[in-house]
């Protein structure tokens, strides 16, 4: 309002009349200042615990799924979802009921359809004997989440060959968020090596890992990944095309990050408070572990957090078309597959809902990505 | 200017000499090679048996028997001298017979959509700024955090869906059944436009939304700045003050994207074509990779590798012709 | 600045506050000054003091988060008669033809003021085709495309560059910062307006150059017969410059008169802080004492006198609690200062 940006914005602080705030906010460490900037972020933190969420139900989602990935229901194909319910004209219940489904023959093609049956409720019940499974893969168990007594119960409805929607959900959101997860960590490591590298020895080798990223940048992403997905051999197993799957989520997503890691770094360089560290004797080493770094940090974080969306789509994409994972693994755009075409909305329009688990994990990550975005700006103290 | 030139249409070869060599290390890239897959497509079914001299025969046939390198030579030989792209073996026939019509379709598709996004991301993004915190400029912002957000094949669906659903045609393909066989006409080009009007929305939507926030970004900076004042101070009318000063650098970043936002459709458009079976090169690459048909898809990605590497060049001159701040002679 | 001098501009009770995330913010607190015809009043303050918004005002620049008090009267005397901008709506007709028509402005960043993708030939040509009539009423020369660059490349002459023909298709990134300030006078005299508002025209440049573009500006007044309002917060700039002075502290003036006076016997201890602070060439060993204290944030102004926090001379009871009026000290001075008032407990 008067003069500058950033003496407006140091002033109220400088002069707060409530002292001991201001003695915490300046003792406060660089990550508590983002914390609480963050924790004011009201969309970001909303973004942050959806992502929680996703993340427990992917990581126990043997124990959330009421059926394994491949059970089918052979009386309830391309079955709708049936929706909890507290009561109907036969009165109030406390505890969630779905209906029980009888068999009719269709009288004209006389095939076996599944009928609701409004006379006979399913009581749902919570932590109950199920399928066997083995938690992470490891503990053996038998406990779900929730299920009915007799019959089965379809929260999200069926496929076309009966399997329950919502256990399959489960399943994907576990392989697609930690393919995605292992797809980014893999590029910011790469990122961070060869940007490091770059950094470090500058000169040709910089010159050229430049060159190198420029080209890799060129040419169309999901093209590129098509590519690379074509090369799996058909023989692989599942475990294999999983990895290989990351491997190239993480070499096509490098060259993105390690260039804006090395703008971060080349901006940071040139910083007056660098210059001032090397001219009060301050060592390169000294500079970049107590000064460049902790800058830094905060920008790969963000950058990371960033770049997940892209992975997600990416994998969602690739599974999708045919050229990434292959059942019977399940993930997002596995389940999507059976969404490829218009009939299968009229049919099923139930088959879309994986795609509303990734548009809301993508929009998770976008306001999070904002949100530490602005969190990790030093000079912005009075945005929340 | 023309060394401006010359020097980036080097840099233009360049890279494209960097990208061939990488598009043909992935047509490598699967296991068993050409003359493998040739004759089991050939002869898989049909009883006669194959032996190893059979496909060694195919490999000298089709050279595979030499280096690498020899046979990158000939196949960008080819490309640069001849402009052959190779066999389709999934086809029996050429490359660039495979490939045909679909190159112009997609260039008209990527063309369509770019006018598209900056004809809708500009004027929205100005007003974004110029309405700063107004209710229209939040509910753009969620717009485009949604534009982000939905996959395009989604919406590609849903578009379908709506088409069937409510209009009782489907605007999948790129005519109408009474004009497929048709001979060209003013109502033949008029049905293919409205073909690719909805793709091209679908492909532009993602596009804009990330535009849009650039330009909203560039001209809420713009705005800012002591020229505005000056330029109002010096009693132009507000209209004038806007288009001439800010709005008019607020391109600049949409102009130096265009490469990228090139690539962008690029990767999006094999979904989307494959969700409202349009028979361009997007597609047609999902099919190849399927089939391994590699020259195909090594051509394909060349190509739209070449028209993204060209936008970035026409993205620099343009640049440097609106921001007389770029060094002409700088490399 | 004899009694007689014809009044030109006359601010009254300007107020400025603007609405902010953290609450109001009173930039300016009800401010009254005036400029008379042919003379050059200099405004002078640290920032924060409220003199750029005073400033812009009278130019209604003003974000649009600011909000102009009620009352507050800027009122400009022409031949035709008198406006008060104040009350123009924003985009009428006639506030723009004051803006660049008889008020011309220059401001503290002569690179940032010119946008970097034009010639500084086209901004000019183009203030000088909007304020055509205006000119024509000045000049009697009704100036089509041509002339008026041929009159564009006279004021680039005139404020000092050489080679004006060349200079006028340049960019601005082409000039130096001194030439891009000659540049920018030259674009606000181009309309010979009859008041020019400089806002710290010398701050970002060079000493030297300084100098150089203070002794331009004193030249064209005198030449065109303009009235001068001159923001700054270097006093020695002032002594220089301005025939007449206002020092503002936290939106308020606390002090005004001729400059001359002001500067060999200050009343307010805020102005005599300033004048302290300034570096002198007679007195070289001498210690330089600055104002003690921090500008306090305009969200939280001082109960009493703006001044209290910082004052080496504060009355307890009386200087944190009431604030001071205007008291005359004759011979056109004015100081807003309980050491002065007729004890107002």
């Amino acid at each position: 309002m008067v003069e500058s940006g950033r003496e407006r914005a140091a002033g109220p602080v400088a002069t707060g009349a409530h002292g001991e705030e201001a003695l915490r906010y300046y003792t406060a460490s660089q990550w508590q200042l983002v914390w609480w900037r963050l924790r004011r972020h009201r969309a970001a933190m909303v973004g942050a615990s959806i992502l929680l969420l996703f993340a427990f139900l992917g990581l126990f989602a043997d124990f959330v799924a009421p059926y394994g990935g491949t059970t089918r229901d052979r009386e309830y194909i391309y079955g709708p979802p049936q929706i909890p319910r507290f009561w109907d004209d036969k009165g109030f219940s406390f505890r969630p009921f779905v209906y029980a489904l009888k068999t009719e023959r269709d009288p004209v093609t006389l095939r076996k359809i599944a009928r609701i049956d409004t006379d006979r409720r399913r009581y749902i019940y919570f932590f109950v004997e199920g399928e066997p499974y083995r938690l992470f893969g490891l503990i053996p168990a038998r406990t779900r989440l929730f299920g009915v007594e007799e019959g089965k119960i379809h929260l999200f409805g069926t496929d076309d060959l009966g399997r329950d929607l919502f256990s399959r959900l489960m399943y994907a959101t576990g392989v697609s968020l930690s393919i995605g997860v292992l797809g980014v960590l893999l590029a910011a490591g790469l990122a961070l090596v060869i940007g490091g590298i770059a950094g470090y020895f500058g000169g040709w080798i910089d010159y050229g890992i430049q060159r190198l990223t420029e080209i890799v940048r060129v040419v169309p992403v999901i093209p590129l990944y098509m590519g690379l997905a074509a090369a799996f051999p058909r023989e692989w197993s599942n475990i294999q095309v999983y990895f290989a799957m990351t491997v190239i989520l993480g070499l096509v997503g490098w060259p993105t990050l390690a260039r804006r890691l090395r703008g971060h770094l080349l901006a940071q360089r040139n910083e007056d408070y660098v210059l001032a560290a090397r001219l009060s004797g301050a060592g390169s080493a000294w500079i970049i572990r107590k000064h460049m770094l902790p800058s830094f940090t905060s920008y790969i974080i963000v950058d990371v957090v960033i770049s997940f969306p892209y992975v997600i789509l990416s994998e969602t994409a690739l599974s999708f078309i045919g050229l990434g994972l292959r059942p019977p693994t399940i993930s997002w755009g596995i389940l999507l597959q059976d969404a490829q075409n218009v009939r299968a909305i009229e049919q099923a329009p139930w088959l879309f809902l994986p795609a509303l688990f990734v548009i809301v994990a993508v929009l998770a990550f976008t306001v999070l990505g904002d949100g530490l975005r602005d969190a990790a700006d030093p000079y912005a103290v009075k945005k929340s | 200017m023309l060394r401006f030139l010359v020097q980036r249409a080097i840099g233009m070869v360049v890279t494209m000499f960097f990208v061939s060599i990488m598009v043909f290390v992935i047509m490598e890239l699967p296991p068993g090679d050409y003359a493998d897959r040739y004759a089991f497509r050939k002869f898989s079914g049909t009883g006669v048996s194959v032996t190893e001299t059979d496909i060694e025969g195919i490999r000298k046939q089709f050279g595979l028997d030499r280096p690498a390198w020899e046979r990158y030579l000939t196949w960008i030989g080819g490309i640069v001298t001849r402009f052959d792209f190779g066999p389709s073996f999934a086809f029996e026939t050429s490359a660039n017979a495979v490939i045909g019509q679909r190159a112009g379709l997609t260039v008209v598709l990527l063309v369509g959509t770019l006018l598209l996004t900056y004809l809708l991301s500009i004027p929205i993004g100005i007003y974004a700024a110029l309405r700063r915190q107004s209710l229209a400029d939040y509910g753009l912002t969620v717009v485009s955090y949604l534009g982000l957000a939905i996959p395009n094949f989604m919406l590609a669906l849903i578009l379908l869906y709506v088409s069937v659903r409510y209009f009782g045609s489907t605007i999948g393909g790129l005519f109408s059944p009474e004009f497929e066989q048709a001979p060209w006409s003013w109502a033949k080009f008029v049905d293919l436009l409205k073909h690719l009007f909805v793709p091209a929305v679908v492909l532009a939507w993602s596009a804009t939304a990330l535009q849009l926030q650039t330009v909203r970004a560039t001209m809420s900076d713009e705005l800012n700045k002591l020229y505005v004042d000056a330029a109002r101070a010096r009693g132009l009318p507000e209209w004038k003050v806007i288009i001439k000063y800010p709005a008019r650098l607020a391109i600049n970043p949409v102009v130096s994207t265009v490469g990228f936002d090139a690539n962008r459709i690029f990767s999006e458009l094999p979904i989307v074509a494959l969700v409202m079976s349009l028979p361009e090169l997007g597609e047609l690459l999902i099919k190849s990779f399927l089939d391994l048909d590699m020259y195909v898809a090594g051509a394909i990605l060349l190509m739209l590798t070449a028209i993204i590497v060209f936008m970035n060049f026409v993205s620099d001159v343009v640049l440097a012709l609106l921001d007389p701040r770029i060094k002409l002679e700088g490399g | 600045m004899a009694a007689g001098d014809a009044l030109l501009l006359e601010i009254r009770d300007l107020g400025v506050s603007f609405t902010t995330d953290d609450g109001m913010v009173r930039a300016v607190d009800g401010i009254s000054l005036v400029a008379r015809r042919g003379c050059t009043l200099g405004i002078v303050g640290e920032s924060g003091s409220g003199k750029s918004v005073a400033t812009k005002a009278v130019m209604r620049l003003l974000p649009a988060n600011a909000r102009l008090d009620e009352g507050s009267r800027i009122l400009l005397h022409r031949e035709e008669g008198e406006i008060d901008i104040a009350a123009l709506p924003a985009r009428s007709r006639e506030l723009r033809r004051l803006r660049g028509g008889d008020i011309g402005m220059i401001f503290q960043e002569p690179m940032a003021s010119f946008s970097p993708v034009y010639t500084v030939g086209n901004q000019m040509i183009e203030a000088i085709l909007e304020h055509r009539d205006h000119l024509e009423r000045r000049l009697g020369e009704r100036f089509d495309r041509r002339s008026a660059r041929e009159h564009a490349i006279r004021m680039l002459e005139r404020v000092g560059m050489s080679n004006p023909r060349l200079r006028i298709d340049q960019y601005p990134h082409e000039l130096s910062g001194g030439m891009r300030q000659r540049a920018m006078i030259a674009v606000a005299l181009s309309t010979h307006p009859s008041l020019l508002i400089a806002d710290e025209p010398t701050t970002a440049l060079d000493v030297t150059i300084q100098a150089q573009i203070l002794d331009l500006m004193l030249e064209l007044q005198q030449e065109l017969g303009m009235a001068m309002l001159f923001i700054t917060h270097d006093m020695g700039v002032i002594a220089r410059i301005a025939e007449e002075m206002a020092v503002m502290y936290l939106g308020r003036i606390v002090e005004r008169g001729p400059t001359r006076e002001i500067i060999r016997e200050p009343a307010h201890p805020y102005t005599r802080g300033l004048l302290a602070a300034l570096p002198r060439l007679d007195t070289a060993r001498r210690r330089l004492t600055p104002v003690p204290g921090d500008i306090p944030s305009p969200l939280q102004r001082p109960a009493g006198c703006p001044f209290h926090t910082r004052c080496p001379r504060h009355m307890p009871g009386l200087c944190d609690r009431i604030l001071p009026q205007d008291t005359d000290l004759g011979s056109g001075r004015s100081v807003a200062c309980h050491l002065f008032g007729e004890a107002a407990s």
